[in-house]
């Protein structure tokens, strides 16, 4: 009857237990000893049934378990508050041929283990799993105490495991059964001479039994055991024929029992009984208890680890790598589409095709430098590749590594790499290191040795990490002018991934990640939300959406008292919160920036000429950026609006704006100037910054004159001529910065020669005094041009005052169009003060009794037109018109 | 022990308890055969220290330069190196046979616990869930002994797989972690008071049967 498979797998196993009262076994109806699976919180955990020590009802209590369908290292499967309801009994697993582990150990240990041979450790695991029940996938936690002088491993994750060869195969069987006797006569020394001539007896004696009881259930497999029991014959007698000094008591003690066992066990029609009975019958034969286990098991993946069954070690790891690589909650990143998958190539090609880069001689990278404005998601981005990739993601922090004294923080750079390596003889590994520009200041501007130091250590241990295939040094940053340069150079940070100001399509994305969760209404459309959001990075894009969450929920609490699960947001919640946030680019310009007020194209009455003109300079670049390029069109880099003041320029600028969905930082050059010498400059080159970083944008800089005389005029311009010289260059675009984070969203075509670009930034300015300003800043390439916005025409007067008396109560003999016949050089702001004083005089008249039956008429304009005078004429219309008037000047 | 076959129909839970006993005499003959075996182990790991002295001495020397000593008998060094190799291959050897001992007792305890189980599994719907719990003044109940039997085997294996975890962490390369291999060895070994607590428990059990 016995053989060593029974034996373990009859052991109700000695390290997952399961401690309950009487009543829950009885409840339960099984005997102690016996398996079952206990669910909770959507794990598993396998364990036998065990009576609790005081022999009373009390808690359930779990020890050691098996966690199955466990995914993550945390423990998920609380060891108390079990309820009777959720232990569910099952047969006595079949026993496993075939293990695939990995070894989970903490990282002091993980060097010990990984320098014994892996016999050794393998045997070891045998002896620590023995008895388990294990299945796919599940987690073993060995609990051992910390006393054990073995080898110290926490858990053994279970990566695959197999009953063996399904089909029954009869030469293997046999090949297989002889190593197996093999093993066993040379493992058990004296105690394998009795199990031999048990089987032997018992196999001979029950042959006929085992195979009639079989074909009671399952006629199919019949033939092949037969033929597997047959083929096994003779080498079980051969290997007794050896083991001949066996006792007479043992002979005649075993196998009465198991006929006894048989008989009992064939009465017993329960399935846990029958299994038990094919477990303990008949062992020799595997292939025969499979095929009565896979039918009568109900959790077949459920398998037992026995003596016999093989380890196969697949990795050693440590718990921190496991946690790292498994129990990262997924990072949602939206957008970063391109980013993210050079990242991943960079990370998985050198461990997917290593032979093929190996052929080609190519180095893989060593360091890769993300940067990008900060808010973008460099981290989260890092974070979620890691994740997906599976690679064990180091972090280090610049304040975790400074220390007090001198020398603490070299040492504690250098244990993290030390860690890394460590990390990376199992698993790749990527060290991360955030705010790099902290750590690594340039060294000939910080001042102290300290950063000098520190710089020196990480470039040294960069340099020794370098040779290693399986560590990959990843900085991020948001100031990569700050890095030493000795950092950026081939062999350190060789990459580049900027990681850039999302365009409308990313924050599309974006916004889907964040709202992934949340319970949309149907009319919440993220497209247009997302071309609303120009200049807003990832952070405030998720700040959006937690704003619009706390709007949902606010109004659900006003709606209703009961508790609030999932508010419904919409798309108004959205709107509101915009006002509400603030991208954080523009925070940080201060009061310069101002923003947009959507204004729709149609607002503007009149002007149709202008308009034309205006789509066609600012329009056109930035939407159909490629008929451009197709045409080798440059696009303009500036436009001047010039005309009489009262004219709606800068509405005019600011449709444009709203037009071609670009951010618009809308600059007054009367702020800009400052009494520190160099501000205003910084001023400049900080809104251009912004707004190449937000791009595609449109700086609209109001009242130019003011900014910028024409040089040489007047002594004592001094801060002006440097405004202006630093205007002319931010427009030529020689203050870019070789490296600057300019948004790579639209542009994706490389190949587009650079001039031919779609217009990242996009000056507009608005001027009433052409004459004032510098010839050099009218030439082309600069503001290449100009437009003329006159004052109004008749067809623009009576739209605009239409507006200006839209409320007003008006009478019926009221003409609008004899108005705005009448009001020829009258501007916009002419014409609602003339509509102001209208409505004054009709007040006068009427008296204040009665304001609802006071009406305005056509008198009161006619009257007031007397002495409301256009505050324009001919003469002045001309001088503004003709930008020429200065240039000869000049000349002259 | 021929008559299984009355006791049958005398009752399951006569063969339970008839299983036990023998499980539990096994018990206590093995503790001696264990405790022998790791007595003689620890003697050899003794010398096995010993030995690993004498051999890191002789690095030692060769390396701080007893140059005048070296120098006349050039390969004196090696030779030592040897011999000591040699004979703490030896030790090793026996040290080995030491724990295929332990081995077997590990074996014979989970065989016993086996056949107990088994057995308890096969009668348990004559016996009854409730009888299988009751326990009186002098006799532990069955479920009770039947963990018994379990945590001994639980014992054994682990203490068997701490030495052999021991045996195979060896190295000569090391000599630094000879010293405290005795130590080391026989740090757990105080637990085995369990098993004679188990014994004490079972003891009135014993005698009745």
């Amino acid at each position: 009857m016995s053989s060593i498979s029974l034996l373990t797998s009859s052991l109700g196993s000695c390290n997952q237990r399961c401690f309950v009262g009487p009543s829950v076994l009885k409840q339960l109806d099984v005997p102690v000893g016996s398996w079952c699976i206990i669910k909770q919180n959507g794990y598993k955990s396998v364990c036998s049934l065990w009576i609790r020590n005081d022999n009373q009802d009390g808690p359930i209590d779990v020890q050691d378990t098996v966690t199955l369908s466990c995914s993550k290292t945390e423990p998920g499967f609380r060891k108390t508050s079990i309820s009777v309801e959720s232990i569910k009994p099952v047969p006595k697993p079949a026993s496993c041929s075939e293990v695939v582990v990995t070894v989970i150990t903490d990282f002091k240990y993980l060097r010990s283990l990984q320098q014994v041979s892996r016999e050794a450790v393998t045997r070891q695991l045998r002896h620590l799993l023995m008895g388990s029940a294990v299945a796919e996938g599940c987690t073993v936690s060995l609990q051992s105490g910390s006393h054990f002088a073995g080898p110290k491993i926490s858990h053994v994750v279970v990566e695959k495991c197999c009953k063996g060869t399904t089909k029954v195969d009869a030469p293997e069987v046999l090949k297989h059964s002889e190593g197996k006797e093999r093993f066993r006569t040379s493992l058990l020394g004296e105690t394998s001479l009795e199990e031999e001539s048990l089987s032997l007896s018992s196999n001979l004696e029950k042959t006929n039994l085992t195979t009639s009881s079989i074909t009671e259930d399952h006629p199919s497999p019949v033939s092949s055991v037969d033929n597997a029991l047959v083929d096994l014959a003779p080498n079980l007698s051969f290997v007794t024929c050896d083991n001949t000094s066996r006792t007479a008591r043992e002979c005649a003690n075993e196998p009465t029992n198991f006929a006894k066992t048989t008989s009992l066990s064939s009465s017993v029609t329960e399935g846990s009984d029958s299994n038990l009975h094919f477990k303990s019958n008949d062992s020799e034969t595997e292939p025969l208890s499979q095929a009565q286990s896979s039918d009568s098991c109900s959790d077949k993946d459920v398998l037992l680890i026995t003596e016999r069954t093989e380890i196969e070690i697949k990795h050693i790891t440590t718990t921190e790598t496991l946690q790292h690589v498994y129990s990262r909650a997924r990072v949602r990143v939206g957008g970063l589409d391109e980013a993210r998958s050079l990242l991943r190539k960079l990370i998985e090609y050198p461990t997917e095709y290593p032979e093929s880069l190996g052929k080609l001689g190519l180095m893989q990278s060593h360091g890769i430098l993300l940067r990008g404005p900060p808010g973008c998601g460099k981290t989260s981005l890092m974070q979620s590749v890691a994740s997906e990739c599976k690679v064990c993601l180091l972090q280090i922090n610049g304040a975790e590594i400074f220390g007090a004294s001198p020398g603490e923080s070299e040492s504690n750079l250098r244990q993290i790499f030390e860690k890394a390596k460590g990390v990376s003889e199992t698993h790749r590994c990527v060290l991360f290191i955030d705010e790099l520009d902290v750590l690594c200041p340039r060294r000939d501007v910080a001042g102290g040795s300290h950063e000098g130091r520190v710089v020196a250590e990480l470039l040294m241990l960069m340099d020794e990490v370098r040779g290693r295939g399986k560590i990959l040094v990843v900085g991020a940053t948001s100031r990569p002018n700050a890095l030493d340069p000795a950092l950026r150079r081939p062999g350190r940070f060789d990459q580049e991934v900027l990681v850039g100001m999302p365009s409308t399509a990313q924050r599309v994305a974006i916004l889907g990640a964040h709202c992934e969760g949340l319970s949309l209404a149907g009319e919440v459309d993220l497209r247009e939300l997302a071309e609303r959001c120009n200049g807003f990075n990832g952070a405030d894009l998720a700040c959006l959406c937690q704003q619009a969450v706390f709007r949902a929920l606010e109004r659900s609490v006003g709606e209703s008292s009961k508790p609030l699960e999932c508010p419904v947001v919409k798309m108004d919640d959205f709107i509101g919160s915009l006002s509400h946030v603030t991208p954080s680019l523009h925070r940080a310009a201060g009061s310069v920036v101002k923003e947009l007020r959507p204004v729709p194209w149609e607002a503007i009455g009149g002007l149709e000429q202008v308009k034309g003109q205006l789509k066609q300079a600012v329009e056109w670049p930035m939407t159909h950026w490629q008929r451009f390029v197709h045409l080798g069109l440059r696009s303009p880099s500036g436009v001047l609006l010039y005309g009489p003041p009262g004219c709606c320029k800068t509405t005019l600028a600011q449709a444009a704006a709203t037009a071609c969905n670009a951010s618009f930082l809308a600059v007054s050059c009367a702020e800009l100037y400052s009494p520190f010498v160099g501000d205003s400059e910084k001023i400049i080159a900080e809104v251009f910054r912004k707004a190449r970083l937000t791009a595609p944008s449109i700086v609209f800089l109001d009242e130019l004159d003011s900014l910028i005389g024409g040089r040489g005029m007047e002594k004592g311009r001094g801060l002006s001529e440097r405004l202006l010289s630093c205007l002319l260059v931010e427009m030529d675009g020689i203050g870019v910065a070789a490296d600057e984070e300019i948004p790579v969203g639209g542009v994706s075509d490389k190949k587009t020669p650079a001039e031919f670009k779609k217009p990242n930034v996009l000056v507009v300015a608005a001027s009433n005094r052409i004459d004032l300003i510098d010839a050099a800043l009218l030439r082309p390439g600069r503001f290449d041009c100009l437009i003329y916005v006159p004052p109004p025409d008749k067809e623009a007067r009576q739209k605009i005052l239409e507006v200006h008396t839209k409320r007003m109560p008006l009478a019926e003999d009221l003409d609008l169009n004899v108005l705005a016949e009448a009001t020829d050089m009258y501007t916009g702001a002419d014409l609602e003060g003339l509509c102001r004083e209208a409505g004054l005089l009709a007040l006068q008249e009427h008296g204040l009794d009665n304001v609802d039956s006071c009406l305005l008429h056509q008198r009161h304009f006619v009257t007031v037109l007397d002495w409301c005078r256009p505050s324009l004429n001919d003469e002045l219309v001309e001088r503004y018109r003709k930008p020429d008037s200065l240039r000869k000047y000049e000349i002259g | 022990m021929s008559p299984v076959r009355k006791t049958t129909s005398a009752g399951g839970e006569e063969t339970i308890h008839k299983q036990l006993r023998r499980s539990f005499k096994m018990v206590g003959q093995q503790v001696t055969v264990w405790q022998e075996a790791s007595e003689r182990s620890v003697s050899v790991v003794q010398s096995l220290v010993n030995h690993a002295e004498q051999l890191q001495c002789c690095r030692r020397a060769a390396k701080d330069g007893c140059s005048d000593v070296l120098q006349r008998f050039p390969d004196l060094k090696d030779r030592l190196e040897f011999k000591l190799l040699g004979s703490m291959e030896v030790i090793l050897a026996r040290l080995k046979s030491q724990l295929l001992t332990m081995e077997g007792v590990c074996k014979k305890h989970t065989q016993h616990s086996a056949y107990s189980l088994n057995a308890y599994h096969i009668h348990y719907r004559e016996v009854g869930v409730a009888k299988g719990l009751v326990r009186s003044a002098t006799w532990p109940s069955i479920a009770d002994m039947l963990q018994w039997l379990a945590d001994v085997d639980l014992l054994y294996r682990r203490l068997y797989a701490e030495k052999q975890w021991l045996y195979d962490t060896i190295s000569y390369d090391n000599l630094d972690e000879f010293p405290s291999l005795v130590s080391r060895w026989k740090r757990n070994d105080g637990e085995l008071t369990a098993v004679k607590n188990v014994l004490a428990h079972v003891a009135f059990f014993m005698e009745d049967g």
